[in-house]
């Protein structure tokens, strides 16, 4: 809330400058975000914090100032005689409360022969300071009075009000009425409104009405003090989308003891700026004050809260400062409190207000002494193998991406992939964010998509993040980890190698180092169909017999869905699976005894045998000699029959038991060229 | 055959196959087949002996030449391929650039949660899991934020289409965590928050959070100052100052802001703490004893601390990023600098 440093200095009965007066207001909780010097005056952004309803006026600021400042506080005369103050329920005006739960209170006030008018300059100008522009001086001072003191006044032209009366009720449905903003609004029951003999002529504690409102020719007024059920406010503004300064005050609810005073107080300026007289006497209908409550505080609760012994003395000194009348009964403290600190309830509130005027700054501090628990079944067990992904993927050279969660429905459309078992939002923002992604896929292409606008032209990225799938059983939104990997474009190349495009292969290996260092030897790679994927690329990862992800190259109408021309190779696996299959524990295996020996094989043979078909007949036909088999040429084209390549392996021979001579090396090599030959139609080069 | 012709015979060999060698492996291998211990060359010396008489000068001066042609022919070769090597190294020009491979990067937000989680984990907090999807019981209620109240208001909320909601805050770990596990408790926790925010420089519909909280039999709200403080000269440098303000949190009680001095301006007031001098990072406070009672832990045994602090503010602080977009567009040329 908006708060005039001139205005507040009223309060304060000594002086005290604007820079300790931030300070003070700052280190008690009242923080001040922002200053601006508005026609002299300095006018302070304070931000109230919501358990804090009191301190929505310039009177609750003074009241913190003083209690942190020492500075005691000076009020009007009408507002000091008037505090706690009940009047009597028959005044100069008949008013009934038909519903005492959403109106617990309701003064009316009449005064007559005002001349309305502009305000004067000192009335104009603090409303300017608060943000407020002038209306008329009746108007002004509803509103100043509301600033000063937090209780939300409205002032009526009283001889609009048809039979001069006040009843406040729920609206009827199909009521309506105009507000002063100009807008006609339509009612129901769930709206409180304050109603003449005939219509509402005002939204309770939101709007006054524009038949109603204060006219140059207006000449008799009605002034309004009220208290409205907060819920009941908060809804009927929910409800209608309106708001104001009452309103918000109604909504965190306003001080039982200064519903008369303000009136008081609102009489005494309009006398002073518009004239008139207040006509017969106010009428205060409802319930009466509450008595105020009382707290007590064990004395040894404070240290053990917050780590200091304070003295039982300076305890009630603060107290003192804080009007709680404090009273000390051996090792307790009781207090009576305010009827203003709605906040405060429990001895723990008490020990907050200790700590805040004794000063935060002057809590020691200290390490604790921690207790390790053994094992917490929350903790986060995946973390070190996500960190160990993250590590072997950056070692590779890819970017790790972060995205948002909330996705469009079009953008899961676009991949292609399945709509059902979507979480979707209630109450979307967008349609940009309008449902939990079920995929990471589509946000790496929106990501690959931006860099290559950007003519970023190799892009080697992952994500780790969670996806969202509506369990049907259990009717909940599972959480489920995945790992995303997008790869694109172009590797540069140097003064010593060429530039070449990134390809599949480039992915398969990414993600064969992955695997192997995760899973070892427990998984496998085959074929199948994705609704994203290229047909006869999608590869399907299976770890120990249960497919955990795929990847290929996008289908080029997906990728141009995304407005991608280019090829692009995309992975999405799901860690659920991988990280129980997972073995980060490692066992070292004996370094080989015995040395081992290459031999090289260049063989030609039908284009359709599969590579993993040719290492399945060499590892058949030399078992556990073999210990590597690795291509390290490929050649299809000129001097080759067409529908067959040439393909070039270097096989590695080694004995756990001895060492291989050469005749017996030589031996099994020609086994392997035989086998070859025989089974898959290779003719040895 | 004449032993003379014989030793011809190598000659012309050798020569051949010198001057044939294509790299200097190969010119090895040659050395060893005549020079080498079972050579060719080697044999002729030995099998001299048996040479008649009259031709054994002939033959031996023919040996010696050979070896020294030999000799020099390998030599001559291995200085060709030698100079070739020179050649690629383009007169040893060592200004030439290196041959790099690409070095990937991890999201500054995800090294900012590590290494927040890292000091944290010394001081023996643990790393635990909570889900993102929530109820109102465990993001509201039991955090002390009943329905219909004005502490409501801050929390505006995304709900999904079963009555669930995505949690505004993190803390809703501590209901979960308190739940199942008893005292003495001291865990942390990482994860995303979304609060229905329109985007722009400063603000996002989700963001990642941090939260941590103690509790045991004696925690004072001097520990928790202890233990942030702890933090902020681990993370952000023994220098910076830490100032503790009051502030209203429903599940903490006393609560505080934390801010940290301006690490760029040293406090004197800059444009990223806008002339203030200071830098607001974390919420915290004691756990508010209704808080306790919702997950039946006994306040009058047990007392603990809080904290919370955003990851995306704090990273931006740390990198002096100044648009929270740059995090979630994830342009190589920003991601590469961290």
């Amino acid at each position: 809330m908006r708060v005039s440093f001139d205005w507040l200095k009223d309060f304060m009965d000594g002086k005290i400058d604007v820079t300790k007066t931030q300070s003070f207001l700052t280190m008690t909780g009242l923080e001040i975000t922002s200053m601006a010097d508005i026609e002299g005056d300095h006018v302070m952004e304070i931000e109230v914090t919501p358990n804090r309803p009191d301190c929505l006026s310039i009177l609750g600021i003074a009241r913190e100032l003083s209690a942190a400042s020492g500075i005691s506080i000076k009020l009007p005369d009408s507002i000091r005689k008037n505090f706690m103050r009940k009047g009597n329920a028959r005044g100069g005006v008949k008013i009934e409360i038909l519903d005492k739960h959403a109106c617990s209170r309701y003064v009316g006030c009449i005064m007559k022969n005002v001349k309305v008018g502009p305000s004067p300059k000192w009335l104009a100008q603090r409303l300017n300071a608060m943000g407020v522009r002038s209306v008329n001086n009746i108007v002004d001072i509803t509103n100043y009075a509301l600033f000063e003191l937090g209780q939300p006044l409205h002032a009526f032209d009283l001889d609009k009000l048809e039979g001069k009366r006040i009843i406040v009720r729920r609206a009827k449905k199909g009521e309506s009425i105009i507000t002063i903003d100009g807008i006609t609004r339509t009612l129901d029951p769930n709206v409180l409104v304050i109603a003449d003999a005939l219509r509402p002529v005002a939204i309770a504690g939101i709007m006054g009405g524009k038949d109603t409102e204060i006219t140059a020719d207006t000449k008799n007024i009605l002034i309004e003090s009220a208290c409205f059920n907060p819920v009941v406010i908060r809804k009927a503004c929910r409800q209608l989308g309106a708001a104001s300064e009452s309103s918000y005050r109604f909504e965190r609810g306003v001080d039982q003891a200064m519903i008369f005073a303000s009136s008081v107080r609102a009489q005494e300026l309009i006398k002073e700026t518009a004239g008139g007289k207040s006509a017969g006497k106010m009428s205060d209908v409802g319930i009466g004050i509450e008595k105020e409550k009382e707290i007590s505080l064990s004395l040894g609760e404070v240290a053990r809260i917050l780590g200091i012994d304070i003295s039982p003395e300076k305890i009630k000194d603060i107290f003192k400062k804080l009007n709680l009348n404090p009273v000390r009964k051996k090792d307790k403290i009781f207090v009576t409190v305010p009827s203003y600190r709605q906040d405060l309830n429990k001895d723990i509130d008490l020990i907050e207000e200790i700590a805040r005027f004794y000063g935060y700054d002057k809590v020691p501090s200290r390490l604790p002494f921690f207790t390790p628990q053994k094992t917490y079944q929350l903790e986060k067990k995946t973390l070190s193998l996500e960190n160990e992904i993250r590590h072997i993927l950056c070692g590779m050279g890819l970017n790790e991406i972060m995205t948002y969660s909330l996705t469009s429905r079009n953008s899961i459309e676009r991949l292609g992939v399945s709509l059902e078992n979507l979480v979707s939002l209630k109450n979307p923002m967008s349609s940009q964010q309008e449902i939990m992604r079920p995929s990471l896929l589509s946000e790496m292409l929106e990501v690959l998509n931006w860099n290559l606008n950007r003519r970023n032209t190799l892009l080697q990225l992952f994500e780790l993040n969670k996806v969202y799938i509506m369990n049907k059983a259990t009717g909940q939104a599972d959480e489920v980890m995945h790992l995303s990997i997008g790869i694109c474009g172009n590797k540069p190349g140097n003064w010593k190698e060429k530039s070449r495009d990134l390809d599949f292969f480039d992915l398969k290996g990414i993600i064969e180092i992955l695997m192997e260092h995760l899973v070892a030897r427990n998984y496998r790679i085959e074929k199948t169909e994705h609704p994203s994927l290229k047909e006869n690329i999608a590869t399907v990862i299976i770890v120990n017999g249960k497919a955990c992800g795929v990847f290929g190259e996008v289908k080029e109408d997906v990728a141009r869905r995304f407005d991608i021309k280019r090829k692009v190779y995309i992975a999405e696996i799901s860690l659920n699976d991988l990280f129980a299959s997972a073995n980060l524990k490692k066992t070292f295996i004996a370094l080989p005894k015995y040395p081992s020996i290459k031999r090289d094989i260049a063989i030609l043979l039908d284009d359709t045998i599969t590579a993993s078909s040719i290492y399945d007949v060499i590892k058949e036909e030399a078992r556990e000699l073999v210990k590597s088999v690795d291509v390290f040429d490929l050649y299809k084209g000129q001097q080759i029959e067409v529908g067959k390549k040439s393909l070039a392996y270097t096989i590695e021979y080694r004995s756990d038991e001895r060492t291989l001579n050469d005749k017996e090396v030589n031996d099994i090599h020609k086994k392997v060229q035989e086998a070859l030959t025989k089974r898959l139609g290779a003719q040895i080069r | 055959m004449k032993f003379i012709d014989k030793l011809k015979d190598i000659e012309k060999i050798a020569i051949k196959e010198i001057s044939d060698s294509s790299n200097v492996e190969e010119l090895e291998n040659a050395k060893v087949k005549y020079l080498g211990r079972k050579g060719a060359v080697t044999d002729a010396i030995k099998g001299i002996k048996n040479v008649p008489k009259k031709d054994k000068p002939e033959a031996g001066m023919f040996i010696n030449k050979l070896k020294q042609k030999i000799t020099v022919l390998l030599e001559v070769r291995e200085k060709d391929f030698r100079s070739k090597e020179t050649t690629i190294f383009e007169n040893n020009d060592i200004t030439l650039p290196g041959i790099k491979r690409e070095l990937g990067h991890s999201h500054p937000l995800v090294k900012t949660t590590q290494e927040i989680i890292e000091i944290f984990g010394k001081m023996g907090f643990k790393a635990v899991e909570s889900p993102e999807i929530e109820t109102e019981y465990y993001n509201f209620e039991a955090l002390n934020i009943p329905k219909n109240h004005p502490s409501r208001e801050t929390f505006h909320t995304f709900y999904i289409e079963n009555g669930n909601l995505l949690r505004s805050q993190t803390s809703t770990s501590q209901i979960r965590v308190m739940e199942k596990e008893k005292p003495p408790i001291q865990v942390i926790h990482a994860g995303k928050v979304y609060r229905p925010d329109a985007v722009d420089a400063s603000h996002s519909f989700m963001f990642y959070q941090i939260e941590g909280f103690m509790v045991d039999k004696g925690i004072q709200f001097s520990d928790l100052k202890g233990v942030l403080e702890r933090f902020a000269k681990e993370y952000f440098g023994d220098s910076v100052k830490m100032r503790f303000r009051p502030h209203f949190f429903p599940f903490t009680e006393p609560s505080a802001e934390v801010d940290i001095s301006c690490f760029i301006c040293g406090g004197k007031g800059c444009r990223v703490c806008s002339h203030k001098g200071w830098l607001e990072v974390l919420g915290s406070g004691m756990i508010n004893p209704r808080v306790f009672e919702f997950v039946k832990i006994d306040p009058a045994i047990y007392t603990g601390f809080a904290f919370g602090m955003g990851v995306d503010r704090i990273c931006m602080l740390k990198y002096g990023i100044d648009d929270i977009r740059l995090l979630y567009e994830n342009d190589v040329r920003f991601l590469k600098q961290f």
